[in-house]
């Protein structure tokens, strides 16, 4: 692909094929096109005439050898990565287990809502509290979960990490559990997952909700930004962001859109930090900002290798 | 003439006319020629966006321009319309390059623009400005540097 710097401003490219001709291009002499379609027009006529009757594919079926139609399975059958999931509906990549970890960025297009979707593989989710480690090298995708107070800088709504409960309320009814390295998400105002967290070393945080079963969750603030969420769509679990300033609503449509059955939101803004580290291993940035302020009680979901 | 069958009338519109006999049949097969050997060409000639949720198609005589959005691009048709599409600019240059062949339908000027050179209206250098027109329904005014503005000049004259 051209990258868009090998021009200069004061540069013009004519765009043709990369590859030198070394000879004429050989065209089909024009009256051998107007042979080919008028032969063909009389063979479709002479054909249609010449079909019997009654002759369907499926008289014929039967003689064909039955292991012939069988379709074999085998362990490497993409198919097999998800058991409730058809290929044709899977996200990205089907990388095997022994591939270092690593996300996958799609970019999509949805209506008018430009669409970044980081798929984590070969990766255990899990909360942190405080600031990210930049030495760290184990986490290949990391996002801001929960919102913090502005007032006393806490942790808005219920928060468990490792087990241990660091805040709790349920201003915002979507939650994420994270249980034996599955990642839940749903919306309800007392979920006993919250408590399973607690009691199996799991992690609990609370958000708004932006899909739930398929259908977008309408919410208060009508502000337009960057925005992020954390989606499950038919098993699969990955961070979606917009690339365009959204309001709550078009995001979340445009989410159902993508066919996203569940979704909370994650701290979205133009400043909201976090990173993502590519098949290449090359680590790229949700956010720039390198004098950006930092919080005790800042907290990530992060995906580590 | 009396028609023994198919063949004879093939026989007569094209064997004559490869053998260079001269006839009413050979202003026939011009005429056919002329009518549909362009729509065959154009047929292959549509820019496809196929990604996971998107599915573009725009004839590329019907596109007059492409800018650059960052990851993202808008693509400006004759309709007076615009869609942005997940590809960078250099992925777009890419397919047109692939679509176009040698007929140089499309220029890169700089960073941020590709243009069909059919739809060049206006180059005025000294204002930097570049005008796109099918002298119809669309107009679009863009802006380009000076030396690239030149070189587009002297491209289009010199065709």
């Amino acid at each position: 692909m051209k990258e868009t710097n090998d021009i200069y401003d004061d540069e013009i490219r004519i765009i043709k094929r990369e590859q030198p001709k070394t000879e004429e291009k050989k065209r089909f002499p024009k009256w051998l096109i107007v042979v080919l379609i008028v032969v063909g027009v009389l063979l479709l006529c002479g054909l249609l005439l010449l079909i019997p009757y009654g002759k369907t594919p499926h008289a014929t079926a039967h003689l064909m050898d039955p292991d012939m139609t069988e379709e074999i399975e085998t362990v490497f059958d993409p198919v097999d990565v998800s058991e409730n999931l058809p290929s044709s509906t899977w996200f990205g990549d089907y990388p095997d287990t022994t591939v270092l970890g690593y996300t996958q960025r799609i970019d999509t297009l949805l209506g008018q809502v430009a669409l970044s979707v980081y798929i984590p593989y070969n990766a255990q989710p899990e909360l942190i509290l405080g600031p990210l480690d930049l030495e760290d090298k184990t986490i290949i995708l990391a996002a801001q979960a929960a919102d913090i107070r502005r007032d006393n800088k806490e942790i808005v709504g219920s928060f468990v990490i490792g087990g241990r409960k660091i805040s709790e309320g349920i201003s915002k009814t979507g939650y994420c559990a994270i249980l034996d390295g599955e990642v839940i998400i749903g919306m309800a105002k007392n979920s006993p997952l919250y408590d399973e967290a607690i009691a199996k070393g799991g992690y609990f945080f609370r958000q708004y909700p932006l899909v739930s079963e398929g259908k977008w969750i309408e919410n208060n603030p009508q502000n337009i930004t960057k925005r992020k969420a954390l989606c499950e769509r038919q098993g699969q679990v990955f961070v979606v962001e917009s690339q365009t300033n959204e309001s709550f609503k078009s995001f979340a449509q445009a989410l159902v859109e993508l066919g996203v059955n569940n979704a909370i939101y994650l701290v979205g803004s133009h400043s909201s930090y976090g990173w993502w580290v590519n098949q290449e291993q090359h680590r790229d940035f949700f956010c720039d900002s390198i004098k950006r302020r930092t919080y005790a009680n800042e907290n990530y979901i992060v995906w580590r290798r | 003439m009396k028609w023994r069958g198919g063949f004879d009338f093939i026989h007569y519109l094209f064997i004559s006319y490869k053998f260079g006999r001269k006839g009413e049949n050979r202003i026939v097969i011009d005429e056919f020629l002329a009518t549909f050997v362009p729509i065959i060409d154009c047929m292959e000639k549509y820019l496809v966006i196929d990604r996971n949720t998107e599915y573009l198609r725009i004839p590329t005589h019907r596109l007059m321009y492409v800018s650059s959005e960052g990851n993202y691009s808008y693509v400006w048709m004759q309709d007076c319309s615009k869609q942005m599409v997940s590809l960078q600019l250099g992925q777009i240059e890419d397919r047109l390059a692939d679509l176009m062949g040698d007929d140089c339908e499309f220029v890169r000027i700089g960073k941020s623009l590709i243009v069909n050179i059919d739809f060049v209206h206006q180059i005025d250098i000294s204002k930097q400005k570049l005008v796109l027109s099918d002298c119809f329904r669309c107009k679009y005014d863009l802006t380009a540097s000076r030396e690239a503005l030149l070189k587009l000049k002297s491209y289009i004259m010199s065709k």
